[in-house]
């Protein structure tokens, strides 16, 4: 029985409210539309809810059961998933980087993928008024992309022991290294405090100094009217008798609900809005709603994210400071003659015990003695972290597993990926440059862990509804009404990390769909 | 475990951790008391492999390790993902341990896990790190699997108990007061140093 905890029909509703649906609120709110944000978690607190604790704060990641399979099983949860208001990024580490131009031609160029539907010039204006309004700090001369800075606000300054050996070791190897553009204050800004250097920045940021949607553009899209309801995990969205999205059912307290609108905008990340389009399947759409191309949940994309580990004869004290101040794009384009297309972005990446000794512990099964001597030697390693781009394949996918069925009786996502044969050449090269980094700096190379970071694709936008689920301004090819706008639109992975092209494909749409309704084409 | 900061006492710093953080870590060290999913031998026995697992003899540590595994399972909160090969937590624990004591049995004549002499615990963890160990009930369920979501749990509480992060010379939670010498070399005053330095 859906019964209504508000009559009031929305303009638009939004499902999730992460980085994209942080942003498409604020804009859709002051543009003088009714938005309603339906979030799956809570709406967080900083100041009471969290805590300077990594395990803790596992929290801020999404916890409903899902199963990963494939030749490369994905670790999913706080690793790339977020849960409650801020959504990802409220973890997230807080990288600012763009894509670069060739990220959206990567068929034209290197004959493999497809192109974006898009190009960087579509976007510039949006990453643009995202990076003032959000106020990254960067260098003044950013050596890599389209643009090559100034940012908003100045460089950090200084940068943490492990930034310091990377950039050393670069320095020797006549690679070029940069202080990396962040999220993150280097000056009051409003009336939000620069960074203290904590450390904590996958753990929720405390002093407010790290940007996250849940503190900017929530509030921002609050005051302009809109209504964030937390703790409400929408199961379906519904369509009419005229082939368009009528609302949303969602769960809230265990009841059922439903959302009336005119528009709805998914927002609910990589895994999730798939899985809600496949769950949401009816007579029109028996494959899952929006899908007669077939390519929702398709072309999964992470980013592989190998972390090499070298131990010091001093100490690097890997928990101080924003994990990541320092990075070089020197491997980014695609070069003849190394094997394989595409490249990579290295940072320079701190890490608390937990993550520390539990990744190397598992990769390397050290137990026992040689646990404690790792334990011991902490202090004394640095470590650089890989984000690598991973091609689309389109038997890496979400589906639903025709036996599981979560707390509301919906069935759980199956997470299907495994690596292909360009992509582990390109981690290859990307670890292999690691060691000689750290090697040059003057350490020993001794751990890779192979890991992932971030998720794209599911629902890439394209030209053509037979091989796309959504346009260029993220509407989808088959319901006018219906927009999906998160990660899961990605054509391609890039090589570094997203929530700007995220936040800036938000934008956009949020520019766009005014202009459509004007024009009566929703 | 040895370590390179005898002297030092995270915990001397927590009259600065905001109080949502100290609450946390105060309750972390207390005895958790009496198991709420696992059975009495079951957590005797869990306790006994994490010691071989961890290379930890001290019993409050011990304690507050599988206190704390035994406190998440009774949560049930929610897995997050899992590899589609395995059975849901709390399941793959329950057999997991049972699995443990058969090849215990298997391997030493009959005898059970705590048992056994320290190298012959080991044995039996080694058993179960390469995949193959004696035993039904790993005919249904991947050994190697179980060890490595074993040693994760237990690895991810025991970093973070206050006793180890000193050992590892961690000076731990820094709000609201930050970390201000975070260069090269830096120490702040109430970091670990190294005796001598
Ligand atoms: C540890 C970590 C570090 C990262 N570091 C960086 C970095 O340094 N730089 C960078 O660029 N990116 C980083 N990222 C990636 C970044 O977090 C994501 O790219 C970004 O958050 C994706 O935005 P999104 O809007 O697609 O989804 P999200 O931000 O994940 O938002 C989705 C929201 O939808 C909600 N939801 C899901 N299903 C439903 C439902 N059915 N009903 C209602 N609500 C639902 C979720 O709870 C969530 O809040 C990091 C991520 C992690 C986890
Ligand atoms: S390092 Fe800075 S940005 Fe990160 S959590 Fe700490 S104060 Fe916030």
């Amino acid at each position: 029985m859906v019964s209504k905890q508000d009559n009031q029909p929305a303009d638009v509703c939004i499902v999730g409210a992460g980085a994209a649906g942080g942003v498409l609120a604020k804009k859709l709110a002051e543009a003088g539309f009714k938005v309603v944000v339906l979030e799956a978690g809570p709406h967080w607190d900083p100041q009471n809810d969290w805590t300077s604790d990594e395990l803790d704060m596992k929290k801020l990641g999404w916890r409903e059961l899902r199963l990963v399979d494939g030749k490369d099983p994905l670790r999913l949860g706080h690793n790339n998933s977020g849960f409650g208001v801020g959504g990802g990024t409220c973890h997230f580490t807080g990288v600012a980087l763009r894509f670069h131009e060739s990220d959206f031609e990567v068929k034209t160029r290197d004959g493999v993928a497809e192109d974006w539907p898009i190009k960087y010039k579509d976007l510039e204006p949006y990453y643009h008024q995202i990076e003032q309004e959000i106020a990254v700090s960067g260098p003044r001369d950013f050596p890599w992309g389209a643009f090559r800075g100034p940012y908003p606000q100045p460089e950090r300054n200084p940068v943490s022991a492990n930034a310091e050996v990377f950039m050393i070791g670069c320095e020797r190897l006549g690679i070029r290294s940069s202080v990396t553009p962040v999220a993150i204050l280097s000056a009051p800004y409003n009336d939000r405090p620069p960074c203290t250097n904590r450390g904590f920045c996958n753990q929720g940021c405390k002093p407010n100094a790290k940007f996250s949607t849940l503190i900017t553009y929530i509030p921002q899209a609050q005051r302009a009217g809109a209504k964030v309801l937390p703790n409400c995990m929408v199961t379906k969205v519904n369509l009419d008798n005229n082939g368009k999205v009528s609302g949303v059912t969602y769960v809230h307290d265990g009841q059922e609900y439903e959302q009336r609108t005119r528009v709805v905008i998914l927002s609910a990340f990589v895994i999730e809005t798939p899985r809600l389009l496949l769950n949401s399947a009816c007579p029109q759409f028996p494959n899952g709603l929006a899908n007669t191309s077939g390519m929702v949940g398709k072309n999964l994309m992470p980013h592989s994210s190998h972390d090499v580990y070298a131990y010091f004869d001093r100490e690097i004290r890997l928990y101080k400071g924003t994990p990541v101040l320092a990075s070089t794009q020197d491997f980014y384009e695609t070069e003849p003659g190394r094997g394989f297309v595409r490249g990579y972005t290295i940072h320079a990446h701190g890490s608390r015990p937990v993550a520390f000794g539990r990744a190397i512990a598992n990769q390397y099964l050290l137990w026992g003695k040689a646990l404690q001597d790792l334990l011991r030697d902490y202090n004394f390693y640095a470590r650089l972290t890989l984000v690598g781009e991973v091609l689309p394949n389109p038997n890496n996918q979400v589906a639903l597993d025709p036996n599981l069925k979560d707390r509301h009786g919906l069935p759980v996502p199956k997470v299907t990926f495994g690596y292909g044969d360009n992509d582990l050449k390109l981690i290859a090269h990307g670890v292999e440059k690691c060691k000689e980094i750290l090697a040059a700096a003057g350490g020993e190379p001794r751990y890779v862990v192979a890991d992932t970071a971030h998720l794209h694709g599911t629902c890439r936008m394209g030209n053509d509804p037979k091989t796309s689920v959504v346009n260029g301004f993220c509407q989808s090819h088959d319901i006018p009404n219906l927009f999906i706008c998160d990660a899961s639109v990605f054509v391609t992975s890039g090589g570094a990390n997203p929530t700007m092209t995220v936040m800036a494909l938000a934008a956009r749409t949020a520019d766009y769909i005014p202009k459509a309704m004007g024009r009566r084409e929703i | 475990m040895q370590s390179f900061y005898p002297q030092f006492d995270m915990l001397q710093n927590s009259d600065h951790w905001d109080e949502y953080t100290a609450r946390l870590i105060r309750k972390r060290m207390i005895e958790p008391g009496k198991p709420r999913f696992l059975a009495e031998q079951e957590l005797e026995l869990l306790k006994k492999v994490c010691s071989r697992l961890l290379g930890e003899e001290n019993g409050d540590r011990l304690a507050q390790v599988v206190g704390h595994i035994d406190h998440k399972l009774a949560d049930n909160i929610g897995e997050g993902y899992r590899k589609a090969n395995l059975p849901e937590e709390r399941i793959l624990f329950r057999n997991g341990l049972t699995g443990i004591n058969e090849t215990a049995k298997g391997l030493f004549q009959g005898k059970e896990f705590p048992d056994l002499k320290p190298e012959e615990q080991d044995r039996v963890l080694t058993e179960m790190a390469g995949g193959q160990p004696p035993g039904a009930i790993w005919q249904g369920l991947p050994a190697k699997d179980f060890f490595k979501i074993l040693l994760r749990e237990a690895v991810e509480i025991y970093c973070s108990l206050p006793g180890v992060w000193s050992q590892m010379g961690y000076a731990g939670p820094a709000y609201p007061r930050g970390y201000v010498r975070i260069e090269l070399g830096g120490v702040d005053p109430w970091e670990a140093v190294r005796d001598g330095e």
